[in-house]
């Protein structure tokens, strides 16, 4: 695998995460059985 | 354990940690094996479901072991194990009635699910043992196989060479441009499947007293309830898919692709090649064919008949596949009756239309748009029929009746 830039896609990942924690903790997500089952 | 949940990357972590602390394949097979087990076991319930899991996965072996030593020759045997199966499955599901009634499930849905995979990775292991197209299998890498906890809960459908292929592979240590990758490709299932189906699972249900809203109001609640649970089903899914993909590339597995833009799909031909592909082509090789191939040797005039047919046989398993319910069925039969379509319209397309005549037609921009949207909304209704209870369908289309003769 090459010509990925590995420092950005470290910058992205973080970035990511920490977007993804911040939602989270602030109960973006609901219960995911909202239909029956799924 | 939820995959998604706290615990559950937690789980991947450790795995992950201990498959790198030895660089052997068979280590790793074991780790990743014993590890399954354990996945298992945190959505097993009661000793018995423990024992009828066991008890299938082992009698999968030894089926197995018979057919590639010559010891069970013909198809007969399989087809009746393969029938075992189906027996238990089904039961399971009259039991827990089906995941769009209201009865209260007796056994987990997950782990239902989890069985109904197990059952399709047994039957192409035996298939293709029966037509002498699977390589030896040693217990272990059986075991990894059938119950590996990546794909336990809802696929993708890995078929075992390609398994065997990266399993013995599993040696060389992951690149550290791999694991990068694969964490991406967590967080964005993570962001698919936590963040954004949820919320728009929310924004898709209708608000009481919608018949005296206004008319936008009115029909963008309409049509946010029309293609809501569809965007939410690829969300959930391919999130987590994305997010078994990315686990399992952590520890050097490569698992296949199971979507590709299913929203651009212009037919439900081109629809179930992007939409669970592992499925399709399990399906495609394992029943269709099948089908098709026994129909075509009692009928050998009658080709586009018979394709018809083993296009309406396979959806309609599609659809029995889920549950046994009313709901299923017919999201079944909407499945089989569309690519049943789909199918003679491309027969007549070939048939009256030259070969350039048909490339004009493929490739007009307005006719692919056409089809596109058509395919969508068929699509969007049929995971309508899937996921609501009818009463409460019928509901909603009196209200949309209503306002439309208002």
């Amino acid at each position: 695998m090459t010509g990925i830039d590995k420092r950005r896609l470290i910058f992205w990942i973080l970035c990511k995460l920490a977007v993804l924690l911040a939602l989270l903790s602030l109960g973006v997500q609901v219960p995911r059985n909202i239909y029956q089952g799924f | 354990m939820k995959v998604g949940s706290f615990e559950f990357f937690a789980f991947v972590a450790a795995v992950v940690a201990a498959c790198h602390l030895y660089r052997s394949a068979s280590y790793r097979l074991a780790v990743v094996t014993a590890a399954s087990f354990l996945f298992m076991a945190t959505w097993i319930e009661t000793p018995a479901q423990a024992l009828l899991i066991a008890g299938v996965v082992l009698a999968g072996f030894v089926m197995l072991r018979l057919t590639q030593s010559g010891w069970i020759r013909g198809p007969i045997p399989g087809l009746l194990y393969g029938a075992g199966l189906l027996a238990i499955f089904m039961t399971s599901h009259r039991a827990t009635t089906s995941l769009a009634g209201t009865a209260a499930p007796t056994v987990s849905v997950p782990l239902l699910v989890g069985y109904s995979y197990l059952m399709l990775k047994q039957i192409h292991m035996l298939v293709d043992a029966q037509g002498g197209r699977l390589q030896p299998v040693t217990f272990l890498a059986y075991l990894g196989y059938t119950c590996g906890f990546y794909t336990w809960l809802s696929g993708p459908i890995q078929r075992y060479d390609d398994f065997a292929v990266q399993v013995r592979g599993q040696g060389d240590p992951t690149s550290a441009e791999t694991m990068l990758l694969a964490i991406d490709r967590i967080l964005d299932g993570c962001f698919k499947a936590l963040l954004i189906a949820p919320w728009l699972a929310r924004q898709s249900i209708l608000p009481p007293q919608l018949e005296g809203t206004e008319t936008l109001r009115f029909w963008g609640h309409i049509a946010a309830f029309y293609f809501g649970f569809y965007v939410y089903l690829y969300l959930d899914f391919s999130g987590y898919c994305d997010i078994v993909i990315g686990a399992a590339a952590l520890t050097g597995l490569r698992l296949p692709e199971n979507f590709r833009q299913p929203f651009l799909a212009r037919n439900l031909l081109d629809f179930w090649q992007r939409w669970h592909i592992t499925l399709s082509m399990w399906l495609r090789d394992y029943v269709f064919t099948f089908t098709y191939a026994s129909l075509l040797r009692t009928w050998p005039a009658m080709a586009t008949a018979c394709a018809t047919a083993a296009y309406l046989v396979t959806f309609d398993l599609v659809g029995v596949w889920h549950g046994v319910s009313v709901n299923f069925v017919l999201y079944g039969l909407m499945q089989g009756i569309g690519t049943a379509f789909n199918h003679l319209g491309h027969v007549a397309l070939t048939r009256f239309l030259s070969r350039n005549a048909r490339r004009r037609y493929e490739r007009n921009p307005l006719i692919r748009v056409v089809a596109i949207v058509v395919c969508q909304c068929y699509v969007a209704l049929a995971m309508l029929v899937f996921a609501y209870p009818l009463p409460s369908l019928r509901g909603v289309c009196m209200m949309v009746w209503r306002r439309l003769l208002s």
